[in-house]
């Protein structure tokens, strides 16, 4: 190893992050080179105190004013019910969508903004809750809860929209922006939307919106854990009657009555041949 | 902090989290408070406005659990709002091309990076106080003048002690390039660092 190799590999050396053998041949030559062994020196000392430097100090007193302050962050976005329109590149697109928002919101907020369970049995968690707790007819799904379904759920929402979700699913409900919102983690929802505007986004920021319509929102995800390695985070839609937007990180698209589309794991929205037989068959 | 990949356990951290749970909001806090307070205060050398961004970047990470994706782990999410807010603050102020060389760490006009500790051991003893504070204004001088990449790799390998791996999701940059920025960051001090007799760093050996 020459010397200009030397002095720009020990650095490495005093991080201990060089390959086996560039190690070997640096240490060989810094043993037989005086100028070079001083650089590895002096860097391996600077390394040894820049990692020995005091790191910050702990705090229980800290830790419970953050996670407070999380709380209420938490709370906020669950329960609040003033207008927040999305970020719009063009301002005056999201001020008219906030105007068309306050409108759809006042069917909502009338119903106090719950769900409905009309039918069906699943479990929930409810925001801020430790345990899930069983979810029968008749319940109310609130701002904040977390539906986790084993069966088929039917619910009812503002302006008797329906909302199924299919068996094996986790939805989050949620109308911090001021219209219903579902918050997909796995499953699938039907949805016959009434008087307002539905939302449904998923991890892969995949987001599909619809007023006035009948759609399948189907999330194909297994999460990425360990033993679980499959990754599927596409969002297909079908829509039945209206029309629908859906969104990802790379594109937007108006999918029409009868029509299909996907939010693919890149976030790149494309058309999908339309399903043939009925829409969200597994809610019958 | 070694493995990028989000563990079973990490993933049941974040599922309560988004489900309000307070008790899980401290367990996340605690696992992050040491070494993600200590990247923030390095990274804008205000330990007040340190506590502010740690707790902003907790109440973010609140706001935005409906979008992390489990294919990183949960700290290097949480690193990478945390880096945003800083890089926000910094770009705000100013401050990430106008290194106060004068100011402490605790003072509003502070340097990006406090390295008053580290200088207690590298300055050359306890009887020579001019010569430590000469010794103190040149690391300073030196931190400064890092390149902003290469000072924020270093800060989250040495301080943080970040893999690279996480460092490269964090910054958006390849695995070699970060590697190679904490290596110049090393090789850029020591050289600044070294007696003006004992530039030698080029060597003249074989």
């Amino acid at each position: 190893m020459k010397c200009n190799e030397a002095v720009k590999h020990a650095a490495g050396l005093a991080l201990d992050d060089l390959d086996i053998e560039v190690r070997r041949d640096l240490e060989g030559h810094v043993a037989s080179c005086a100028a070079c062994r001083g650089v590895a020196e002096r860097e391996r000392r600077l390394v040894e105190e820049l990692k020995s430097a005091p790191a910050a100090e702990t705090s229980a007193a800290r830790r419970e004013r953050v996670a407070e302050a999380m709380d209420a962050a938490y709370r906020e976005a669950a329960e609040r019910a003033v207008l927040a329109p999305r970020t719009s590149r063009r301002w005056w697109i999201g001020a008219a969508a906030a105007v068309v928002l306050a409108a759809l919101a006042v069917p909502l907020l009338m119903s106090g903004g719950n769900l409905k369970v009309e039918k069906g049995t699943g479990w929930v968690l409810r925001a801020g809750a430790k345990d899930q707790v069983a979810l029968n007819p008749g319940d109310a799904v609130r701002p904040g809860d977390l539906v986790i379904t084993k069966g088929v759920i039917h619910l009812v929402g503002p302006g008797r929209s329906k909302i199924s979700i299919n068996a094996n699913s986790e939805v989050m409900y949620d109308i911090s922006a001021g219209a219903p919102l579902l918050r997909m983690r796995e499953g699938a929802v039907y949805g016959e939307v009434r008087s307002t505007e539905l939302t449904i986004v998923v991890p892969s920021k995949g987001r599909l919106t619809i007023r006035e319509g009948t759609f399948e929102a189907k999330l194909d995800v297994v999460l990425g854990y360990p033993g679980n390695p499959e990754k599927k985070r596409n969002l297909k839609v079908q829509v039945g009657k209206g029309n629908a937007v859906l969104e990802g990180p790379r594109g937007s698209l108006k999918v029409g009555e009868g029509q299909a589309a996907t939010v693919t794991e890149s976030g790149q929205v494309v058309d999908e041949p339309p399903s043939t037989g009925p829409l969200a068959p597994w809610r019958k | 902090m070694k493995d990028d990949s989000v563990t079973r356990d990490e993933a049941d951290l974040v599922r309560r989290c988004a489900r309000g749970d307070g008790a899980a909001y401290r367990e996340l806090v605690g696992r992050l408070e040491k070494p993600l307070l200590t990247f923030i205060q390095k990274y804008v050398g205000e330990p007040n406005l340190a506590e502010d961004l740690f707790q902003e970047t907790f109440v973010r990470v609140v706001r935005s659990l409906g979008d992390f994706r489990p294919d990183a782990s949960i700290t290097t999410w949480i690193f990478t709002i945390a880096r945003n807010l800083c890089l926000d603050h910094l770009k705000a102020k100013r401050r990430h091309r106008e290194v106060s060389i004068d100011a402490g760490s605790g003072g509003e006009g502070g340097n990006v990076i406090d390295f008053r500790e580290a200088l207690r051991t590298l300055g050359p003893g306890p009887g020579a106080q001019s010569e430590a504070r000469e010794q103190e204004a040149k690391l300073r001088r030196a931190i400064g003048e890092l390149g902003g990449p290469k000072r924020e790799a270093l800060i989250l390998r040495a301080f943080s002690g970040l893999s690279y791996q996480e460092i490269a999701r964090i910054t958006e940059a390849p695995v070699g390039t970060v590697k190679f920025r904490v290596h110049e960051a090393v090789q850029e001090l020591a050289r600044k660092l070294a007696p003006a007799a004992g530039k030698d760093q080029t060597g003249t050996g074989s």
